[in-house]
């Protein structure tokens, strides 16, 4: 997916319109977008006016149960950011890095201190949104604060020992990011033709001489997927195109055989 | 519980009831106080936002008991995050109104919500009385702002938003629903709200 293409992703992502995959490569796009930020914040705000239609009375009961939860809930303190935090690191394996010149340092730690607030407050509402499904991860552009939980495929992505291999194919190259600490890998997809009519791609991780199933990459030709399976031990990992479902063994040739080793 | 909250002099003052009940301001005010643990200062927010932030919930998930649940989660996060929300980055309501909403589009996508959902919506819902107070009268004119509003946008716009935002599709699934090319409907639900934003008069 390229650049053009993530930034119209901010309507959908602003109002939940997105899946966990996309919200995963959104999310670490929006890290470095100041354009983005700004224009969620926005967005948001415009999508919130709606509520003024579907205007409701909820019953009295709801506002009892409330206020009795509340006593026994702790609030969680706030966001602390430190002056010497370190520079964010991000890991966005869809986008090639771009090296920096010492003398945009300054110039990055500026635009930086400049989009920290809306960052900070996107993360504080997606940590409140998100509270309840579990498994709090520390988020790499919120300066050590436990302010957004990361989904696993966030995780591999932004993990430290993430490593990463890719394969072209003509247009489409297939990237997978394995982090062999959390026993997971991702792959990621772009400019992937459709598979055939009636049929899928399918994801194996290789075990020994064995393919073992490991997802399947959805309709559409940029994907984010996490694969099935435990990817620490996989020597390699493979797509194959299989009839809709899915099959037992790969039916070979396969379309992309990726090495780990 | 003691009806004061800490403003930043160091003194304690009462919330004045009529800001808390006007715009972002005196929500921002009152967000603070529940920061601080000031439980009377979230039953007023409560009593501010509910109307609002229940009836976006139950629009989307379409059944009543679920979305007295939902809220219910809404609000204990809200209460447990009010510390992380800064008046500076963006409105009071913007920030309850997108937990409810993440909180919905959860519940809809769920397993539990196919299989509790039922069908007494519609009917409770224009079943429902109707009392008409002074405040509702205004909620009438801030509904009729917002759907005049709604009104610039193309049919497809205002489709693709409704059904992402309402119906807590994702826009792939828009795309599906409406017979849109894969990829159009991101880009009409962004022109929709970028339209709404800019007709409703907001800070780009
Ligand atoms: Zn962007």
């Amino acid at each position: 997916m390229n650049d053009d293409d993530i930034h119209s992703l901010s309507g959908a992502y602003a109002i939940d319109a997105v899946d966990d995959a996309e919200r995963a490569r959104f999310e670490a796009h929006l890290a470095g977008c100041s354009q983005c930020q700004a224009e969620i914040a926005s967005l948001r705000a415009a999508a919130g006016e709606l509520s003024l239609t579907t205007i409701t009375a909820p019953p009295p009961s709801l506002r009892a149960a409330v206020l009795r939860d509340i006593s026994s809930i702790r609030v969680l303190p706030p966001e602390v950011t430190s002056e010497a935090a370190p520079a964010p690191k991000l890991v966005t394996p869809s986008t090639p890095s771009t090296p920096s010149a010492p003398a945009s340092l300054e110039s990055k730690r500026a635009e930086r201190a400049r989009r920290a607030p809306l960052l900070q407050w996107l993360a504080g509402a997606a940590a409140a949104a998100a509270l309840a499904t579990g498994g709090l991860v520390w988020h790499p552009w919120s300066s050590g604060t436990p302010a957004v939980q990361l989904t696993a495929t966030q995780q591999v992505l932004h993990a430290k020992d993430a490593e990463r291999f890719q394969k072209k194919l003509d247009a489409a190259t297939a990237t997978i990011v394995r982090s062999p600490s959390l026993n997971k890998a991702v792959i990621i997809t772009t400019n992937l033709p459709a598979a055939p009519e009636g049929k899928v791609y399918e994801l194996w991780l290789q075990q020994g001489a064995t393919m073992v199933k490991a997802g399947f990459v959805p309709a559409g030709p940029s994907n984010t997927v996490l694969l099935h399976g435990n990817a620490a031990t996989a020597a390699g990992a493979g797509i194959t195109i299989e009839p809709a479902g899915g099959s037992e063994t790969p039916t070979l040739p396969p379309v992309a055989l990726i090495s780990f080793v | 519980m003691v009806n004061m909250t800490l403003v930043p002099g160091g003194e304690l003052s009462p919330v004045p009831e009529t800001r808390a009940l006007s715009a972002g301001g005196g929500l921002a005010g009152l967000l603070k106080a529940c920061s601080l643990g000031d439980e009377t200062a979230f039953a007023k927010l409560y009593d501010a936002t509910a109307a609002r932030l229940f009836g976006l919930v139950l629009r989307t998930v379409r059944d009543q008991a679920q979305a007295e649940e939902v809220t219910q989660d809404a609000y204990l996060d809200i209460w447990r995050n009010s510390a992380r929300f800064d008046p500076d980055r963006g409105s009071a309501t913007s920030w309850l109104m997108m937990i409810g909403h993440r909180k919905a589009v959860d519940r809809v996508r769920s397993a539990e919500a196919t299989r509790r959902r039922d069908t007494a919506y519609e009917a409770r819902e224009q079943a429902a009385p109707f009392d008409q107070t002074t405040e509702e009268a205004h909620r009438n004119l801030d509904a009729q702002r917002v759907r005049r509003a709604l009104e610039t946008l193309t049919e497809t716009q205002r489709g693709a938003l409704e059904l992402a935002y309402f119906g807590g599709y994702t826009h792939r699934e828009v795309a599906i629903m409406m017979d849109l090319p894969l990829g159009t409907a991101k880009t009409r639900i962004r022109d929709g709200l970028i339209r709404l934003r800019d007709t409703l008069g907001l800070e780009p």
